[in-house]
C-alpha cells in the first residue's frame, strides 16, 4: 500500500471527526469552520457510480451533475452533485469539480457548507499559489475563500493534491462579507475587456456577469446598476467619480488590485487578457458593489513585475488612480499588503514553506498532475525566490511613487 | 378550455354462427368478456342453414346496427364512433396552446369476428398515431378450460384497463389502470375457466405493455414478461344479489435492462408530476388486486396495483439500491338513477330521449391514490439518481361525473376532478398542490 494510502490523520483531524460524528447527523449544518482548518492535510474522498465516473471524465467539459457520496474530516454524506469544473483547468486526467450537497437533497449542507470548490491545481505546478494568496487577502482583511489543501480519492483511488475552496455563494456572503442576502455576481470571461462601456443595453452585462445570488430578480434589478457602472467610463474627471463611487467601493478594488500587483498576478482584475477571476457583490442595502478575488493560480509570475503594470488598460483602475486621495490609497495598500506579508515574522516565507512541507509528499505521490517533478522543483524554487525578493522591489516602488507624489 | 374529436370506425365481420352468447363466454380476451354487452334488445336469431350445395343468400341489416350476413358464415357489422372532448383545467394542458382547439386526436379502424365457431379474431387499428396497432389477436377456444389467444393484445392485469373506450364510467381510466397497468403488447396467452366461478388467463409477452414506455426511447421498459391473473365469482351461479361479485389477482414478471426507467406519474389530464432519472436493472414485478360488484343499477369496482422494478448494482459503490416503487388504489362506484341494469349495459337506454323517454343518467363518483417513490426508508429522501430513498411524489384525485345516455347512438359524459398533489413543485402547477379540472365529452355511435 502506499505511503498515501496508509497514512493516519492527525490527532487534531480525527477529534474533530469524532466530535463530528458523535455530536449531530451529518446532513445537519455545523460550521464551515471545521472544514478551513489546515490541521495536516485531510483526505477527501469520492464515491462515485463506475458508469458515472467514466461518463464524468468523458464528458468533462460538460456541467452535467453526477450523483456521489462525499466523506471528509470522518463525515460521510450521502447524494451530493458533483460536477466539472474550470475553464483553463478542466481536466479528465485529474478532476476539477464542484460538489453540490443540496443539489438532490434539499437542505442538505456539510458541516455548514452548501457546496464546495474542489480545485485540481493543474495550472500550478507549485500547487501552493492558489491557497497562498487567497490567505493573503484574507490576512489583509479583504474578503477571499477559505481554502484547505487535502488529498482527493475518488472511489478509493488517489486522484491527486487539491485545494478545498469555500464557495463565493450567500454563506461566503454572509460570513465574509456579512450581508447573505446581497447579490453576488461572477464573472464570465469572453474576451478581453478592460471595464469599458458595453452601450445602453442590459445584455452584454448579463453575459459578463452570472448573477450567483437573487438571480431570480428582474433584469433590471440585476443589472442596471452595473450597466450604470460601466457606461460611465464614457466620462471623466469628478464626473465619473461622482457617478462611479455609489456604484463600487474603489479603495476596496484598489486594495485588490494592491495584493494581485504584489503577487504579480497575472490573470487577475488586471489580467494579461483583461479582466478577469472575480466575482462582484452587491450588498442588499447598498448599489456599492465590491470585488472579490477568485483562482489565483497564475500569480506569482514575475517578481520583477511593476505594481502599476496595466494599471492604465483598465479604465476603472485608470480612472481611479489619477485622483491623488485614491492614488494615496493604492499605495497604503500596497504598503498594507507588504507589512503583512514581509513584516517581522516573515509571514510569507513561513507560509510558503509550512505548505511545501505540507504538500510535498502528495504532491509527488500525485500521477495525474501535469507537471512532472523536475518542473515542480524548478517552479518551487523560482516561487521562493519571488518570496524572498518581492517585498524589496514592491518597496522600492511606494518609495518612489510617494516621492513623486510629493 | 381544450377540445378535442376522436373519429372511430369499428368494422365487425362474423365468419360463422358469431354472435353475442360466444362473446359472453370466456373468450376473446377479457376486453370482450368484461365488457357489458353493446345492447339489451334481442339479438338478431341466426340466419337458417341453406342446403349444404345452395349459394347463402346475402342480407343487409340496419337495426340494431348496420349489418351484412352471407348466411351463416359472414356477418359484417358496422360501427362508427366519433368523440369529441373539451377539457379545462386549473392546471395547464401539456397541449395546451389554443384554450379552444378542435382537433381530431385519433382515428381507429378495426374488424372483428369468429370463423368456424372456435376461432376469434380482431384487428383494431389506429390511423394516426406513432403507436397504431391496438388489438390484432386470434383466439381459439377449443376447449373452454383452455383457450389460446395469440397476438397483440391487453396483458391481463386490470379490470379498468380493460374496459372499452365506448363503456367507460369515466372520461378517462383510474391513475393506476392508466400508468401501472401494462397495457398491450405481443404475446401468446392461454385461458379459460377450470370450473364455473374462476377464470384464469396466463401468457408470455415480448415486452411489458405499451402503459409502461413513453415516446422517449432511451427509457427502459420490461422485457419478455410473464402475465397472469386469476378472477373468482364465487356466486355466480346464484340468483341473488352477490351473483356478479367478482375478485381477481394478477401478477406480471420482466427483466428490465439497465436505463432510465420510462415509468412515470401523470395527474388525470396527462401532466407529469414524477420523473425519475434513476438507473434500474432487474426485474419488474406487478401485483394486482380487483373487486367489482354490479347489483341492479349500482356498480362498484376497485383495484389496487403495486409496480417494483429493482435496482441491481446501482448503488454508488456498486450494491443495490431499494427497487422504485409506485403504487395506488381507486374506489369508484355508479348509480344508474335511470334504473338500468348495469351489468347489462347503459348503452341502450329502456327510454330513449327521442322517444319519449329521458334516454339512460348515471351519476358516477371515485376516488384515487398513486404514489411514486422507493421501497427504501434508510436515509433522507433524495432525487439523486443513485438516492437509497428516491423523494417520493404522489397524486390523490375525487372524481365525480354524469354520464347521459340519450339513446343508443349519444353519449355525453361529465366529469370534475378534484387533484392534489403531494409536492406540486414537480407538479404542473407549482404554486398550489390542489386544482380543479373539467371534462366534457360528447361520443356519437352508430
Amino acid at each position: 500500500m502506499s505511503a498515501i494510502m496508509s497514512s493516519r490523520p492527525p490527532l487534531l483531524a480525527a477529534i474533530v471527526a469524532v466530535v463530528v460524528a458523535l455530536t449531530a447527523h451529518p446532513a445537519v449544518a455545523q460550521s464551515g469552520d471545521a472544514i478551513f482548518v489546515q490541521d495536516g492535510l485531510p483526505d477527501l474522498r469520492l464515491f462515485v457510480h463506475s458508469t458515472d465516473l467514466e461518463q464524468l471524465r468523458d464528458n468533462y467539459q460538460e456541467n452535467t451533475y453526477y450523483p456521489a457520496d462525499l466523506e471528509f474530516r470522518g463525515v460521510r454524506l450521502r447524494n451530493v452533485g458533483i460536477r466539472s469544473r474550470g475553464s483553463g483547468s478542466r481536466s479528465a486526467t485529474k478532476l476539477g469539480l464542484r460538489v453540490d450537497m443540496n443539489r438532490y437533497t434539499k437542505g442538505q449542507e456539510f458541516l455548514g457548507q452548501k457546496s464546495l470548490i474542489l480545485d485540481n491545481l493543474w495550472q500550478d505546478p507549485t500547487n501552493v499559489r492558489e491557497v497562498l494568496t487567497m490567505k493573503l487577502f484574507a490576512r489583509v482583511g479583504l474578503p477571499a475563500p477559505r481554502e484547505v489543501f487535502a488529498r482527493v480519492f475518488i472511489n478509493d483511488a488517489y486522484e491527486g493534491l487539491y485545494a478545498v475552496v469555500e464557495d463565493i455563494d450567500e454563506q461566503f456572503a454572509g460570513r465574509a462579507l456579512g450581508d447573505e442576502r446581497g447579490t453576488l455576481f461572477e464573472y464570465n470571461w469572453l474576451e478581453p475587456w478592460y471595464g469599458t462601456s458595453r452601450g445602453d443595453d442590459l445584455e452584454p452585462y448579463e453575459a459578463l456577469f452570472e448573477a450567483q445570488t437573487n438571480d431570480t430578480d428582474p433584469k433590471g434589478t440585476l443589472y442596471a446598476p452595473l450597466r450604470d457602472l460601466f457606461t460611465a467610463s464614457e466620462e471623466s474627471g469628478e464626473s465619473w467619480r461622482a457617478r462611479v463611487e455609489p456604484l463600487l467601493d474603489l479603495r476596496e478594488l484598489l486594495a485588490c488590485v494592491a495584493v494581485e500587483a504584489f503577487v504579480s498576478e497575472l490573470d487577475g482584475v488586471l489580467g494579461y487578457a483583461g479582466v478577469n477571476n472575480f466575482y462582484m457583490f452587491r450588498p442588499s442595502d447598498s448599489l456599492r458593489h465590491v470585488v472579490v478575488p477568485w483562482d489565483k493560480d497564475n500569480a506569482f509570475f514575475d517578481v520583477t513585475s511593476s505594481v502599476w503594470q496595466r494599471t492604465q488598460e483598465n479604465v476603472i483602475v485608470e480612472h481611479a488612480l489619477s485622483f491623488p486621495d485614491l492614488r494615496e490609497s493604492y499605495l497604503d495598500s500596497l504598503t498594507q499588503v507588504v507589512d503583512s506579508a514581509a513584516g517581522e515574522d516573515d509571514w510569507l516565507t513561513n507560509e510558503l514553506e509550512a505548505m511545501l512541507a505540507l504538500v510535498d509528499e502528495a504532491s509527488r505521490q500525485d500521477q495525474h498532475k501535469v507537471y512532472p517533478e523536475e518542473e515542480r522543483a524548478a517552479a518551487v524554487e523560482q516561487l521562493r525566490a519571488f518570496v524572498a525578493g518581492r517585498a524589496g522591489r514592491v518597496r522600492a516602488e511606494i518609495a518612489a511613487a510617494r516621492a513623486e507624489s510629493h | 378550455m381544450n377540445v378535442r374529436a376522436v373519429g372511430v370506425v369499428v368494422l365487425a365481420a362474423s365468419l360463422g354462427a358469431a354472435d353475442v352468447a360466444m362473446a359472453q363466454s370466456t373468450t376473446i380476451a377479457a376486453a370482450l368478456a368484461r365488457q357489458p354487452p353493446a345492447t339489451e334488445e334481442p339479438q338478431p336469431a341466426p340466419a337458417p342453414s341453406a342446403p349444404d350445395d345452395a349459394p347463402e343468400p346475402a342480407v343487409v341489416r340496419w337495426r340494431p346496427l348496420p349489418s351484412v350476413r352471407i348466411g351463416s358464415h359472414l356477418r359484417l357489422d358496422v360501427h362508427f364512433r366519433l368523440q369529441f372532448d373539451a377539457r379545462d383545467s386549473e392546471a395547464p394542458l401539456e397541449e395546451d396552446e389554443d384554450d379552444t382547439r378542435l382537433d381530431v386526436a385519433r382515428r381507429r379502424l378495426g374488424v372483428e369476428g369468429v370463423a368456424f365457431r372456435i376461432v376469434e379474431f380482431e384487428i383494431e387499428r389506429e390511423l394516426t398515431g406513432d403507436d397504431a396497432w391496438r388489438d390484432v389477436f386470434v383466439n381459439v377456444r377449443a376447449n373452454r378450460r383452455a383457450e389460446i389467444q395469440a397476438g397483440h393484445f391487453r396483458l391481463p392485469f386490470s379490470i379498468d384497463q380493460d374496459i372499452g373506450a365506448t363503456n367507460r364510467d369515466f372520461t378517462s381510466r383510474s391513475l393506476i389502470a392508466r400508468q401501472l397497468a401494462p397495457g398491450r403488447d405481443p404475446g401468446v396467452m392461454v385461458h379459460g375457466r377450470p370450473v364455473r366461478p374462476i377464470e384464469y388467463e396466463v401468457g408470455v409477452f415480448s415486452r411489458d405493455g405499451r402503459n409502461a414506455r413513453t415516446r422517449n426511447e432511451t427509457k427502459v421498459t420490461g422485457g419478455r414478461t410473464v402475465a397472469w391473473r386469476v378472477v373468482a365469482q364465487p356466486w355466480r351461479s346464484r340468483k341473488h344479489g352477490l351473483e356478479d361479485l367478482e375478485f381477481g389477482v394478477a401478477r406480471t414478471h420482466s427483466d428490465v435492462p439497465l436505463g432510465l426507467p420510462a415509468l412515470r406519474g401523470e395527474t388525470v389530464l396527462e401532466s407529469v408530476f414524477f420523473d425519475s432519472d434513476t438507473p434500474v436493472l432487474g426485474a419488474r414485478q406487478r401485483t394486482g388486486l380487483q373487486m367489482r360488484w354490479r347489483p341492479g343499477p349500482f356498480s362498484m369496482m376497485s383495484e389496487y396495483i403495486r409496480v417494483t422494478t429493482r435496482r441491481d448494482g446501482q448503488e454508488i459503490e456498486g450494491g443495490d439500491l431499494s427497487p422504485l416503487r409506485a403504487h395506488g388504489w381507486y374506489l369508484s362506484g355508479t348509480w344508474a338513477v335511470t334504473g338500468e341494469r348495469k351489468a347489462r349495459g347503459l348503452s341502450s337506454p329502456r327510454r330513449p330521449v327521442f322517444r319519449g323517454g329521458p334516454g339512460a343518467i348515471e351519476l358516477a363518483a371515485r376516488i384515487e391514490r398513486i404514489t411514486f417513490g422507493s421501497t427504501g426508508t434508510s436515509e433522507a429522501p433524495s432525487t439523486g439518481p443513485r438516492a437509497e430513498v428516491v423523494l417520493p411524489n404522489g397524486d390523490r384525485a375525487a372524481t365525480l361525473g354524469v354520464n347521459w345516455y340519450l339513446n343508443r347512438y349519444v353519449k355525453v359524459q361529465a366529469n370534475v376532478v378534484r387533484e392534489r398533489l403531494d409536492d406540486p413543485l414537480r407538479g404542473p402547477l407549482p404554486s398550489q398542490p390542489s386544482f380543479w379540472s373539467r371534462v366534457l365529452l360528447l361520443q356519437f355511435t352508430l
